[in-house]
């Protein structure tokens, strides 16, 4: 490859190398006034696609010429997207779509003549007071189980959700990431599973071989603001 | 209107992104013996047999450069009965996109039926654009030798 690209090299001025901000000496382009820096300026971008205009290698076209051949195309199909996190023992998903932020644990400022269990009081996200949920009051889930993992304080974020202006805070004991799968692999629920918490779940995922339920986003919502009242 | 930009000879062609399913480097293509001269091959798309037509060749009867910035465009090509199949369109300097107000594109004062474009042009920072449609891209001749089944 690299042979290739040496009998194929195109001229071109590399006036960035000589006068602009990677030369050796003073910068002294006078574009520069305007551009601030060379990667602003038209000569360099243009440059950029002139290296393109070389001849394809014939090793570049068949090897792309393989890939396409190729019909599995995960990385393609792959279109939907949840965020993963724990609570407690439990790992769970949700829609990508309505995760706005991951902060670190805020303090939460309780709220007086708090009757509900799933508010858990106020938090200041940039400025703005957020309702604070916990997620695991909603979702029935109980700690206590044999195979618990211990927390960390250090991994404890909060997920700052958004839907149709409404907003919410919760706490969660680890947030792993963005998991893209398709949407063949949404494995549906055993029809005869009637525990709250598989209620708010809209199907199942395998990721790392473990099962994680994704969250229905919808009756969460629902059932968020239902608790405001 | 978001319009990706291409180039046949020295001419800059656009056409919508919403038309467009994906943009794939130039492949090697299956030669199909006895085509016309601007069918280039065929494109094994993830399985799919998809048509490629050198738009080069098509409209200024030279076949295209191979560099790396020729690639295929393929389309979604609406056919007479209202189904789409895939068809891939192989073109020059298919490096950028531009946001273009459909108002900018003004009449040419040219009206030729029966070509890819509809003489319809705009300026912009690189110079004049020229608005290609899919459903207009093909002679008919070509048309009813691609998709015969459909077309007939």
């Amino acid at each position: 490859m690299t042979d290739n690209r040496r009998e194929d090299a195109v001229t071109l001025d590399d006036c960035w190398n000589r006068i602009g901000v990677w030369s050796t000496e003073k910068a002294s382009c006078p574009e520069l006034q305007r551009f601030v820096h060379c990667r602003n300026c038209e000569r360099y971008s243009a440059a950029g696609r002139k290296m393109l205009e070389r001849p394809v290698p014939g090793t570049y076209r068949r090897e792309w010429t393989r890939r396409f051949t190729d019909t599995r195309g995960t990385d393609r199909d792959a279109s939907r997207s949840v965020l993963l996190f724990r609570l407690g023992d439990e790992w769970l998903a949700m829609d990508s779509l309505f995760v706005n932020e991951i902060t670190p644990m805020r303090t939460i400022h309780s709220l007086p003549h708090k009757t509900s269990t799933v508010i858990k009081g106020l938090v200041n996200i940039r400025g703005e007071l957020k309702i604070c949920i916990s997620i695991g009051a909603i979702l029935q889930l109980d700690k206590a189980r044999e195979s618990y993992v211990t927390d960390h304080e250090i991994l404890e974020r909060m997920i700052f959700i958004e839907k149709e202006g409404q907003s919410f805070v919760f706490p969660v004991s680890e947030v792993h990431g963005i998991f893209h799968y398709t949407d063949g692999s949404l494995q549906t629920l055993p029809a005869t599973v009637a525990k709250s918490r598989q209620t708010y779940t809209s199907g199942i995922l395998c990721w790392n071989e473990r099962h994680v339920g994704v969250l229905d986003h919808e009756l969460l919502f629902y059932a968020l603001s239902r608790s405001l009242q | 209107m978001l319009m990706l930009l291409f180039q046949l000879g020295t001419s800059r062609y656009a056409i919508p992104v919403v038309e467009v399913v994906e943009v794939t480097p130039y492949v090697e293509l299956e030669t199909i013996p006895l085509a016309p001269v601007c069918v280039c091959g065929l494109f094994n798309y993830r399985g799919q047999h998809v048509p490629v037509i050198d738009l080069c060749r098509l409209i200024n009867d030279t076949p295209c450069r191979n560099s790396f910035t020729s690639r295929i465009i393929l389309v979604n090509y609406p056919l007479a009965d209202g189904s789409r199949r895939v068809l891939g369109l192989l073109a020059e300097r298919v490096t950028e996109t531009v946001d273009i107000d459909p108002e900018h594109f003004t009449s040419t004062g040219l009206n030729m039926e029966g070509t890819p474009c509809p003489g319809q042009a705009a300026r912009c920072e690189t110079g004049l654009v020229q608005h290609i449609t899919t459903t207009e891209l093909l002679p008919e001749a070509i048309q009813s030798q691609l998709f015969p089944a459909e077309a007939g």
